[in-house]
């Protein structure tokens, strides 16, 4: 849909600066700025859109995969064959994070591809920023495998996955709120809590600065989400391979 | 030849979560079934049948014991590929069709794609679902799963199958074709393993039946074996004045069916106590019969006995 949108607008450039643009014929102002601007605005403007709504439409799509899958006569089908659990439960984990990352990868190259032909500039971070988008969406995912798997339940692995993204911008300003902190004690457990948890706010902020060729230092970031992830993807394993069902 | 399943000295017990009560599913089981045999496990709900099928599967694991199928034990799950599984109420992908149902789940088995491929179609012609074939199994009808679930626990050609509950949702064609099928395959030395409340079609199929109660076995044997040993003799003799409070006085039941006293016994000495002083009265005897019950009878009994 935002491709057909792309394919329809039409772009008034001159010298490089924009002088108008038409969206399936209706006039649209704009400010006197470089096309370049203006395209790096649309592309962080979509970011920012797949990073909020895309990201809970995402989750709340994929929540139903683990519960359908734990459903009494569904369940049994799977575990009387001659695989191992840890299989069964990763099969259905890459399942659900291929889906999304497709249709991610598709919409964000698409639009790419789309603004690209119809102004001349190939922004190479706003492809680029697929990646971090999926991987923000694999960390949640896993929370949501994690508290579906052991509650049996898809909304409490939704819920919690959602309670941690909305938590996110929290953790993200961490270095203003943690120096007000009243005492040492509370500090210590903020920052405790900061290191421990996913950082998906920070995460999708990077894929921004990506996209308008801004410097980031992610590698703590990217890294102890990953770490979270994998701790989820571990004790689901574990528990769901010791399970009595 | 070894059994082809064979469970040893299984304990099982459930201890929910927040909850200092357990329950005791399987308790110090033993069981054996021989090898190209339709056996059948009855009880009632909670009896813990349900149970021990999950702990030979490896779906749910036992607190002590073990199973063998098919000579293996099956704790390093290979066997289960020699396995078929029917589970009461079975639930399929929504978005798959029968086609692809039978393919999934017959390459999960371990089964080769080719083989596969043909067996799924004799499976889907078989069970009267060929015309579904490509329909999405989110519009079958119970009956249809029901059908669909068999065809699965079959497609890959398995040595050993359970059934549980296989009748259920099918219409009475429905029921006669399974137990044509389990027949067909037992006699191509495949082992069936039944799981079922309706007992007169597991009195229909059963070579070897086993009753159930609290997670223990309470009878086994072959249905003639079950239902005779718990039925008892009749004497029939003729009616005779005064023979009714001679009867009373030593207890025995009788009924009156045309002119004749029907005298129950429990076992073969009273009946041969019985018939001795019968003839020391004089009195002829018309007739001697084992007592047959019907398999629901005896499930009956045993259940409300212990």
């Amino acid at each position: 849909m935002i491709g057909t949108i792309g394919l329809a607008l039409n772009m008034d450039i001159v010298n490089g600066v924009m002088q108008g643009a038409t969206l399936l014929g209706t006039e649209i102002k704009i400010p006197a700025i470089t096309v370049d601007q203006f395209i790096v605005s649309v592309q962080a403007g979509l970011a920012i859109m797949l990073s909020t709504v895309g990201m809970f439409l995402a989750l709340m799509a994929t929540s139903t995969l683990f519960p359908q899958m734990l459903q009494k006569g569904s369940i049994d089908l799977l575990l009387c064959r001659p695989l191992p659990r840890w299989r069964i439960l990763t099969a259905r984990f890459a399942g659900g994070a291929c889906i999304m990352a497709f249709n991610a990868a598709y919409l964000i190259l698409g639009v790419w591809l789309v603004l690209g032909w119809k102004s001349g500039i190939w922004n190479r971070g706003f492809p680029l920023s697929a990646g971090l988008l999926i991987f923000a969406f694999v960390v949640l995912f896993s929370v949501v495998m994690l508290g579906s798997v052991i509650t049996e339940n898809g909304p409490v692995g939704l819920l919690t996955a959602f309670a941690l993204f909305m938590f996110s911008p929290i953790l993200a300003a961490h270095r203003q709120i943690t120096p007000v902190l009243e005492k040492e004690l509370y500090r210590k457990a903020f920052r405790f809590v900061y290191w421990v948890l996913p950082k998906s706010a920070e995460t999708l902020g990077a894929s921004r600065r990506l996209i308008m060729n801004q410097p980031m230092e992610i590698g703590w970031v990217l890294g102890t989400s990953l770490a979270f992830a994998v701790a989820c993807y571990v004790v689901t394993v574990m528990y769901f391979t010791r399970k009595d069902y | 030849m070894t059994a082809a399943f064979e469970a040893l000295s299984i304990t099982k017990t459930f201890r929910p979560w927040f909850s200092t009560k357990a329950v005791r599913a399987l308790d110090d089981l033993t069981l054996s079934v021989e090898r190209g045999s339709i056996f059948g496990l009855l009880g009632p709900n909670g009896a813990g049948k349900t149970t021990l099928v999950k702990i030979a599967l490896t779906i749910a694991r036992p607190d002590s014991g073990h199973v063998r199928i098919l000579g293996e034990p099956v704790r390093d799950r290979s066997i289960l590929g020699r396995v078929g599984y029917l589970p009461e109420n079975p639930r399929f992908p929504s978005h798959l069709t029968a086609r692809q149902v039978l393919r999934l789940y017959g390459s999960l088995s371990g089964a080769d794609e080719a083989a596969l491929k043909r067996n799924s179609e004799i499976w889907l012609e078989r069970v009267g679902l060929q015309q579904w074939a490509d329909s999405r199994v989110v519009k079958f009808s119970k009956g249809m799963n029901e059908r669909l679930a068999l065809a699965q626990a079959l497609v890959h050609d398995p040595d050993f199958v359970f059934l549980d509950e296989p009748t259920d949702g099918l219409d009475p064609m429905g029921r006669m074709e399974v137990r044509a099928l389990c027949k067909e395959l037992a006699s191509t030395g495949k082992t069936i393993f039944i799981n079922s409340h309706i007992l007169a079609e597991i009195e229909l199929i059963c070579d070897r039946v086993a009753l159930m109660k609290e997670g223990r076995i309470i009878e086994c044997g072959s249905v003639g074996e079950v239902t005779k040993s718990a039925g008892g003799y009749e004497v029939m003799v003729p009616c005779a004045e005064g023979f009714p409070a001679w009867l009373q006085e030593r207890r025995l039941p009788f009924t009156t069916v045309n002119g004749h006293f029907h005298i129950q016994v429990p076992d073969r000495n009273a009946a041969n106590a019985l018939i001795d002083a019968l003839r020391q009265k004089n009195i002829e005897i018309e007739g001697l019969a084992v007592k047959r019950r019907t398999l629901e009878s005896v499930f009956i009994e045993r259940v409300r006995d212990l």
